[in-house]
């Protein structure tokens, strides 16, 4: 089904496509976006306290959200009925584009401390215009009040402070309406055939101290509408799947392995069949694991081969394109700026020469499969665009949202999950090789500094702590004459932003991975193997436990 | 610090009775065997460790509820849940001494939480033994470090002058209740809800109301390694109405109505749910030009629901047992056995066999505790005279010339918890008795004739309580903190009672309770959910008026948000 956008006027946004199928739900009539766009036009007009600013940009947006959780556990299943339940947020500022009420941090706890990104409560499941409106009426009093209060605070914290370039708060953008049919809602059968039998095939070695398969799945539709004309009606819609095995190696050593997927739905999630082959290999994976040998620390060049490539470069290459900006604070200390390495390196050397790298939340497809991150309008009602963040080595702009960013002034519409956020990742070689040959030239680079061994990571997940770069959870060691023997205990050291400057060899071959960033946002990346030419690998520093007294009940009823 | 604080704003339930399709069984069932022989199989090896673990407890808790919430007309939530999980305990030790051993000098011991895991819902052999015994494991092993801790604490501190046992022997018990469920017309509920929450529309001034109902159906499986076997349900059905609104001077003035019943039969039908829903916006619109109360001492009333209230706070929490066994805490009552607490005209009974006081059913009713301890009527005052405490499995020093043969080295059957908490003793049904009670217009002009006897301008007669919180501990002030909802000034010379707003009720426990005058003759009953250490466990309290010849009030604390700045939108747009 195509979208149907409606652009105002004014609008530099491309062409439309309209075409209004039977299924479309009618928003316009709807009594959601009338109860919004009355309360809008009153509150606009006539809120007002006496001494305080009045609102000059407010925004209501309803999160329609049905939400299905599976899990199963050893071929049982965990399930409730699915959650229905409407959710309003309601955003008011004060003060102007240039300064007002929102991005500060106050002093002290509770609500209120954190910056302001409008009062969330639930609303009416019936679609009951006079109800919703009550529910706006009072929910824009108390964000209005609370809009006040915190620029009167954010006024006098600034009144002493010298600012060198002052960044405006909030960026002026032309107004867009777009309405994208909204999906019916969905089915929780779905979810339980994918999480019984892949559960009950992770179970079957007595070794497996615990295992599992998870399920969420939300679906729904968004109403977004703001004082600017900005008017969003979408579908709500993410599905992701969590399988997991864990063990304690002999001495004592936890291992865990997982897999994850995530789509728009849970239909488009692996067929019970292929889960029950991905849950097959995962347990005999951890076996492999639990009884391999600790892996040995390590600098040197690394090569990442397909969806480990890709979760490592979702890790580390790509927070570093999100053009993000800390909130200012009561107490500069409370808050530190988050590093933002790349704001000051437009048009400077990043990456290795032949690299390219875009975000494309237009991309639907890749191979044939459907592309989680992929969207049409950003949470602000911004549309997305397809942005060429690296070319040839060289950093040419990073994603921004309406929070404006030093060299970054307007949003790109990729204001998603709270932030700048990516949609579909793209990384890609100019000098691209098959994927075949990538060991051949990883073992020769090893031979070339000198060493006796390297690795191949092929699973990567998140970092553990501070101090230290992602997880890893399929490694390898490999010699010179090409022989692998899987290691286990490893994760790598801090990954600076300099790291990808090194990058060597990249194959033609790329691999879609996808992972959730919020309730709502997925994102993908699409990216190849690599080679760097020098990582860091370090032990993990688990706190290892000594394995349970009484053996596992799997075990001594065999 | 602790507070003990009762949140009488708490859902209402109603109960629906085992319309009994559903799938659980007593002790025959099959997750009882499940238990049963996963926690024998772990305890024969963890009872040989060189820390033995000398006791093991499996709950199971079965868990369906279905909630609805209307607010001005329209329906906000309606959810069906259904949850498994199962706390685990394991104790390592001795009866004597053992990892529960309070700490000596740990301030900020909060109360303890056992392991929890969540089960499918099925009764299926392999994951509910494997997430047991991992459970058991991690348990057994914090027990351990815990227990290294406590013989350290031993050994270093002053010496405890407390030496009684940990942990209270107790015959095993095998009780194998029917299963409970209810079933629900969902549509009609939401239909009946959406039409009382639409009568708080038509007042402008109403800023926040709900109507919710929330049906509950809980079914329990416990089992210990000393061999108890007990399956017990309850289901619990309960109404919940409440709505704000603002003074001019910007108070918050919120009230509340709820409604408690174990069967679908029990709960108001629409009508009077109307009718309540309309009084509590009269009510409101009264209150909001009622004028404020200046601080005040002098002669009161207080309604048997906020009498029951005042004697839960006040006096419920400090007979709990294991305020007896902190060292950190005052210990109102630790030397008082035997000796006059109440005015001789009073009994305090704490009874969860009791299932109603005149046909309002009581919500602190069970026939097994948390630790497997049959619940027992027990007398705690007897015509005034203290005689026990509320105990569960954790002994208290034995009081010499003690009224019980057993003394207190038994549990009277209060260990409770809300489900994954560590159970402790609490509260149950408390029921206030009076051998010197009057009707209520006598009551009324014993009030008038106390106020003109201590020349005061008025008295007064609290109607209404939402709740109230006490503190307990040594080093900060035992005083308690009551929140009246409903306060009315009445008069001497003839004029109406008046309702007046903005005060609590405040004061400390002995002096409290030494100023009760006389009761009246009509016992009410407040149901709610009491939070403390263990959580939130259901508890009622019962009592007639209490005419008490001082009380002491304070100004409440005060919201400083104005009134909306807007009016209500009109309800114009009706399709």
């Amino acid at each position: 089904m195509r979208p149907v956008l409606c652009p105002v006027a004014a609008l530099s946004v491309a062409a439309l496509l309209v075409s209004p199928p039977a299924m479309v739900v009618r928003a316009q009539q709807s009594p959601i976006l009338a109860a919004m766009q009355d309360e809008m036009a009153r509150s606009m007009s006539e809120l007002r306290m006496k001494d305080a600013p009045p609102p000059y940009f407010i925004a209501y947006e309803l999160q329609d959200r049905t939400m299905i959780d599976v899990s199963g556990r050893l071929g049982a299943l965990v399930e409730n009925p699915p959650h229905h339940i409407r959710v309003l947020r309601v955003e008011v500022r004060v003060g102007s584009y240039d300064f007002d009420s929102s991005r500060f941090a106050m002093q002290g706890f509770g609500p209120g401390s954190a910056p302001l990104t409008g009062e969330t409560v639930l609303a009416p499941l019936d679609d009951d215009y006079d109800a919703l409106r009550r529910e706006i009426w009072i929910t824009t009093d108390d964000a209005y009040k609370r809009a006040v209060n915190v620029f009167a605070r954010k006024k006098a914290a600034f009144q002493n402070r010298s600012t060198t370039d002052p960044l405006p708060d909030f960026s002026k953008e032309a107004p867009v309406e777009t309405e994208l049919p909204l999906s019916p809602s969905s089915e929780g059968r779905e979810a339980a055939a994918r999480a019984q039998q892949p559960s009950a095939a992770l179970g079957a070695s007595a070794v497996i101290d615990s295992s599992g398969v998870d399920i969420s799945a939300i679906r729904g539709s968004r109403y977004y509408l703001n004082s600017e004309g900005f008017k969003t009606v979408t579908p709500i819609h993410l599905a992701s799947l969590t399988m997991y095995a864990e063990t304690q190696a002999a001495d004592g050593m936890p291992v865990r392995e997982t897999y994850t997927a995530v789509e728009s739905t849970i239909q488009d999630l692996p067929s019970s069949a292929d889960l029950v082959t991905q849950a097959r290999e995962l347990a005999a994976r951890v076996i492999v694991t639990r009884n391999a040998p600790v892996g040995e620390e390590f600098t040197g060049p690394v090569l990442l081969e397909g969806l480990g490539s890709s979760e490592f470069v979702a890790e580390t290459l790509l927070p570093l394109v999100l053009a993000r900006r800390s909130p200012d604070a009561e107490n500069p200390r409370v808050v530190p700026a988050q590093p933002t390495p790349f704001l000051s390196r437009t048009g400077l050397r990043v990456m290795a020469d032949a690299f390219s790298a875009t975000d494309t939340p237009s991309l639907k497809q890749f191979q044939g499969k459907p592309v989680a991150g992929a969207y049409v309008v950003d949470e602000e009602g911004v549309r997305a665009r397809d942005v060429t963040l690296i070319n040839k080595g060289r950093l040419v702009t990073l994603l921004s949202s309406r929070i404006p960013q030093k060299n970054f002034p307007q949003s790109n519409g990729h204001g998603r999950a709270g932030g700048a956020q990516a949609g579909v990742f793209q990384l890609e070689s100019s000098l691209a090789i098959p994927a075949a040959e990538l060991k051949s030239k990883y073992l020769a680079l090893l031979k070339a500094q000198d060493k006796t061994f390297g690795y191949i990571v092929r699973g990567v997940r998140p970092a553990g702590g501070a101090n230290s770069g992602p997880g890893i959870e399929q490694v390898v060691k490999v010699t010179l004459d090409g022989r692998e023997e899987p290691v286990r205990g490893l994760r790598f050291g801090n990954v600076p932003s300099t790291a990808f400057r090194d990058l060597s060899e990249a194959s033609g071959e790329r691999t879609l991975y996808s992972y959730r960033a919020g309730l709502n946002a997925a994102v993908s990346v699409i990216a190849p193997s690599v080679i760097f030419e020098e990582l860091e690998i370090q032990r993990t520093r688990d706190i290892l436990q000594k394995p349970p007294i009484v053996p596992s009940p799997l075990q001594s009823q065999k | 610090m602790k507070n003990v604080k009762t949140a009488s704003a708490v859902v209402l339930l109603c109960v629906i009775q085992g319309a009994g399709a559903h799938t659980l069984h007593g002790a025959a069932s099959p997750i009882m065997g499940i238990l049963q022989s996963e926690l024998q199989r772990n305890m024969q090896v963890l009872r040989q460790q060189d820390v033995p673990a000398y006791f093991g407890a499996y709950t199971v808790y079965d868990e369906r509820s279905t909630e609805i919430m209307a607010s001005f007309g329209a329906v906000e939530r309606s959810d069906d849940n259904h949850q498994r999980f199962a706390t685990v305990e394991v104790r390592a030790g001795d009866y004597a001494l053992d990892n529960t051993h309070p700490i000596r000098g740990d301030t900020r011991a909060m109360g303890p939480r056992l392991t929890q895991v969540s089960l499918p819902l099925t009764d299926d052999e392999k994951p509910i033994r494997l997430a047991m015994w991992r459970a058991t494991d991690r348990t057994y092993k914090t027990a351990t470090e815990a227990l290294t801790r406590v013989k350290t604490n031993v050994a270093a501190k002053v010496k405890d002058e407390d030496p009684a046992p940990d942990f209270s022997r107790e015959e095993a018990q095998t009780y194998s209740g029917s299963p409970v469920s209810y079933a629900l017309d969902q549509k009609a509920w939401e239909a009946r809800l959406r039409r009382i929450s639409a009568l708080f529309a038509a007042d402008l001034q109403i800023l926040t109301s709900d109507v919710s109902l929330s049906v509950e159906a809980d079914n329990r499986y416990y089992t210990n390694s000393e061999g108890s076997q007990i399956a017990q349900g309850d289901v619990s059905c309960r109404i919940f109405i409440q709505a704000a609104t603002k003074a001019a001077d910007g108070m918050d003035l919120p009230l509340y109505t709820t409604y408690f019943a174990t069967s679908p039969d029990g709960l108001p039908d629409e009508k009077q749910l109307t009718t309540d829903a309309r009084n509590m916006i009269e009510l409101l619109g009264r209150l909001r030009t009622a004028p404020l109360v200046e601080p005040y001492s002098g002669p009161a009333i207080l309604s048997g629901r906020a009498a029951g209230v005042f004697f839960h706070e006040i006096f419920g929490h400090r007979v709990e047992g294991n305020r007896q066994r902190n060292p950190d805490d005052a210990q109102t009552f630790a030397g008082k056995i035997g000796q006059p607490v109440l005015p001789s005209f009073l009994s305090v009974v704490f009874d969860p066999t009791l299932k109603k006081v005149g046909n309002i059913e009581l919500m602190g009713h069970y026939v097994y505790d948390d630790q497997g301890v049959k619940g027992q009527r027990t007398i705690v005052v007897d015509k005034g005279v203290l005689k026990t405490f509320l105990l569960d499995r954790a002994p208290l020093k034995d009081v010499k010339d003690a009224c019980c043969a057993s003394g207190f080295s038994r549990s009277n059957g209060h260990g409770r918890a809300e489900p994954g908490f560590s159970p402790v003793s609490r509260q149950s049904n408390l029921v206030v008795e009076s051998t010197k009670s009057v009707q209520a217009d006598e009551l009324m002009n014993m009030l008038r004739e106390e106020v003109r006897r201590q020349g005061k301008p008025f008295g007064l007669y609290f109607d209404n309580i939402e709740g109230g919180f006490t503190n307990t501990q040594r080093g900060s002030a035992n005083a308690f903190n009551v929140l009246p909802n409903l306060v009315y000034r009445i008069y001497t010379d003839g004029r109406a009672p008046e309702l007046v707003r903005g005060v609590d009720l405040i004061g400390t426990p002995l002096a409290a309770f030494a100023k009760i005058a006389a009761t009246g003759d009509k016992v009410d009953v407040f149901n709610g959910v009491c939070g403390a250490e263990s959580g939130g466990v259901p508890v009622s309290a019962s009592s007639p008026p209490l005419l008490v010849s001082e009380v002491e009030v304070q100004k409440k604390a005060q919201s400083q948000e104005t009134a909306p700045i807007l009016p209500a939108p009109r309800t114009a747009k009706k399709s």
